[in-house]
């Protein structure tokens, strides 16, 4: 890869009692880019996500941030917007902002200037002065966003940004934060919702119980998990396709068809044969996404657990 | 840049100092205090000076009555009346009531008091008192006792208690002293438990509002909950510092208030003295030693003790010192729970140590330098509230005070390294009820 990686996870393990939450984890993420962290619940990307943020440190293992073992200082660099969202109910805007944007080392001119902006950028000027628990919830959650990013940091840690907003504040966070993506920021998105980790990010980790089972770049991954499924999407009589012996037929319906067409001679003779039979709309390889790939991932790595322990 | 636990400290102090609880407590809770001690005050004052009895005395002999009309003539009249005419008079409320005396009082133990309303408690007090008086007086002259004698055998006697000290032979006021001592170990266990407790609801709060998460990317744990015991108990100093600076001002109103009341300064009765002065020392008008002649007038030859500065070291060291102690407990305690009704059973054990002395205090404060009261001031649990009460009451001998802050200080440490420890892990663990075997078992915890 040309790129250079921001964080080096290296054979990292966390315990918790008889509980192990991360079991040889190791993973990199390249700067400047979105990287997906997915995982069903209780899979350990909170544990992991935990560790990277410095909030816990790994029984065994290393975490590097800029080639430099990560350290208490680093908390600075990070910007983490955690699951759970949490603001000083009682306190104003503009007090809990500057809070937390000094909690991260900057100086109170700073913290203002940056709030500034962002409350602009957010569409939140005129609430500076409202205590938090006057703001609506998805008010709530662009202020919690804000402290997020308000100290400038260069890795964001997003658990579930999107979690609980309309779709008008899901396209102004996904604007922003491809923003700062261009801007040059890292950035780690923990989310189940798959269609965001395809559209948004280059790279992926998916965890399954404490262990990392797939990882690599988006495209890269769907293109090993292809099943050279297509759909031909018609107009006149399907009957044709019935003429195939030598291609799998996975669903029919009036006006379209999924098959698997294993070879790329198989394909053409297809297509050639469906032009002559029927009016052609649409012909199209059915790329897997995430969804697919991840259940058909992690039911596997059930499996082969369960196998392990029979 | 201004190191992280600093801005948590300025962030908790300024939050709650702003808060609308912070500034009703601080000028209710002196208002509150002087309510309670005024008001019992102000009710026997006034029920002294009620309207005055008529009571009228059948008396055959006039020996009685004579004396009775002596010592109080407003009240008691000698009276030739038939009975029947006193039970009318009694019935139309002309006069309040009719005591019947015998012919003979050589061996008279009860006496029959007729009236409407059938007498309050004080009312038939005084009546039995002058009573008493009366029938005494005159039986002992019928034994033929001189009057003179009489007066030497009522007198009673005062101890007028003297310390004899290094700087020569000074007064003690031992009762003014104990009301002293006790207000200030109260207020110093009502403080640390008061401000102990905000800093367990401050930790829940956090918790259950998951802003610790966020937090804890941002600081350490230690830093985390350091700044907030620091901050809120930077709160409570600055409450203490409002409270003496309102006694200060209060020290100086109050007696030229007092000069304008003639019924308080010639009022002759020792009890009422008392209270006065205990009301003005609840105010903490004692704590501060230098402006002793501002706020020790005399009233009615009644001198306000005057508190030495070391008191008023000794309770703000004390504060600090046991504030620590136990905050750091809450702090961990408030970790380890999700809220606040969950917090009930592990509080418990925390609290037992701070209502101990509270109720030793008395015994203390009978007896300051007794074996007993030494050793429980220094036990660092118990130091806190106990060791100001022995400072306000008798001279304790500095080592033991020194030794008292070494043991607290010793204790603080060891608390804090335990509630850091429960605090690191009990932040981020949610829906799970902790016990205390595994409280334990998160101190001695490697890493």
């Amino acid at each position: 890869m040309s790129k250079e990686a921001l964080i080096i996870i290296d054979n990292v393990v966390k315990k918790f009692g008889d509980y192990t939450a991360s079991k040889n984890i190791s993973l990199s993420i390249e700067k400047g880019t979105i990287f997906g962290l997915l995982g069903p619940n209780g899979a350990g990307k909170t544990t992991l996500i935990r560790m990277i943020t410095k909030i816990i440190t790994p029984d065994s293992g290393s975490i590097h941030i800029n080639k430099q073992l990560l350290n208490e200082d680093d908390k600075n660099l990070i910007g983490y917007l955690p699951e759970e969202r949490g603001l000083y109910r009682k306190q104003s805007v503009q007090d809990q902002i500057r809070y937390f944007a000094e909690l991260k080392g900057m100086s109170k001119k700073g913290a203002f200037k940056s709030m500034d902006f962002w409350l602009e950028r957010m569409g939140a000027e005129s609430w500076k002065q409202k205590k938090i628990n006057e703001l609506s919830k998805g008010m709530q959650q662009k202020i919690q966003f804000i402290t997020t990013i308000v100290h400038n940091p260069i890795l964001l840690v997003l658990d579930e940004p999107f979690s609980g907003l309309d779709p008008l504040n899901v396209e102004l966070f996904i604007t922003i934060i491809l923003e700062l993506k261009e801007a040059g920021k890292t950035i780690i998105l923990s989310t189940h919702q798959m269609e965001q980790v395809e559209k948004l990010c280059e790279s992926f980790c998916l965890i399954n119980k404490g262990s990392s089972i797939l990882q690599g770049n988006v495209q890269e991954i769907k293109k090993r998990y292809t099943s050279n499924l297509f759909r031909l999407q018609f107009e006149g009589n399907g009957e044709f396709i019935d003429q195939f012996t030598n291609i799998e037929v996975i669903q029919k319906q009036e006006s379209s068809v999924t098959v698997r067409l294993e070879s790329a001679v198989i394909q053409k003779e297809f297509l050639v044969k469906a032009i002559d039979a029927v009016e052609v709309k649409r012909f199209e390889l059915i790329e897997p996404t995430l969804h697919d790939i991840f259940i058909k991932v992690v039911n596997e790595n059930e499996n082969s657990s369960q196998g392990e322990l029979q | 840049m201004k190191s992280k636990i600093f801005i948590i400290i300025r962030h908790e102090f300024l939050a709650k100092v702003k808060s609308k609880g912070f500034i009703l407590s601080t000028f209710l809770a002196p208002i509150g205090i002087v309510l309670v001690v005024l008001v019992p005050i102000i009710v026997t004052l006034f029920a002294k000076d009620t309207s005055t009895k008529s009571i009228a005395i059948v008396d055959p002999n006039a020996e009685v009555s004579s004396q009775l009309i002596k010592t109080d003539s407003q009240t008691y009249f000698s009276s030739k009346l038939s009975i029947d005419s006193l039970q009318e008079l009694v019935r139309t409320s002309k006069i309040d009531g009719y005591i019947v005396i015998p012919t003979t009082i050589e061996s008279l133990e009860t006496i029959q008091y007729y009236s409407h309303s059938g007498g309050s408690l004080t009312q038939v007090e005084e009546i039995e008192n002058s009573l008493e008086k009366s029938v005494r007086s005159i039986r002992m002259k019928k034994s033929g006792i001189d009057s003179s004698v009489l007066k030497g055998i009522n007198a009673s006697i005062n101890v007028d208690v003297k310390k004899v000290s290094t700087k020569g032979i000074e007064n003690y006021q031992t009762k003014e002293l104990a009301a002293i001592g006790y207000v200030a170990g109260m207020l110093i266990y009502v403080m640390i438990l008061l401000y102990g407790m905000y800093v367990l609801r401050g930790v829940i709060e956090e918790k259950a509002n998951r802003i610790v998460e966020v937090m804890a990317s941002s600081v350490s744990p230690f830093q985390l909950m350091m700044g907030k015991i620091i901050g809120i108990g930077s709160v409570g100093l600055f409450q203490i510092l409002l409270w003496i600076s309102l006694v200060l001002v209060l020290g100086i109103l109050v007696p030229i208030v007092l000069t304008f009341i003639p019924g308080l300064l010639s009022s002759p009765d020792p009890e009422v003295l008392t209270a006065i002065a205990q009301s003005r020392s609840n105010g903490m008008s004692g704590m501060i030693g230098n402006s002793s002649n501002i706020l020790s007038p005399s009233i009615g030859g009644f001198q306000i003790p005057t508190i030495s500065p070391l008191l008023v070291f000794v309770f703000l060291g004390n504060f600090i010192a046991g504030y620590f102690m136990y905050s750091s407990l809450f702090a961990g305690v408030g970790a380890a729970v999700d809220q606040e009704s969950d917090a009930q059973q592990l509080q418990g054990p925390i609290m037992i140590p701070i209502i101990i002395p509270v109720l030793l205090m008395m015994n203390v404060v009978m007896d300051p330098n007794g074996t007993l009261s030494v050793v429980l001031s220094l036990i660092p649990f118990f130091s806190p509230t106990l060791m100001v009460v022995r400072v306000a009451v008798s001279e304790v001998p500095i080592w033991q005070i020194v030794l008292s802050y070494v043991g607290m200080i010793g204790t603080f440490f060891l608390f804090v390294t335990a509630a850091a420890k429960i605090y690191r892990i009990g932040i981020l663990m949610y829906g799970k009820k902790v016990t205390f075997k595994e409280l334990f078992k998160w101190v001695f915890q490697k890493n």
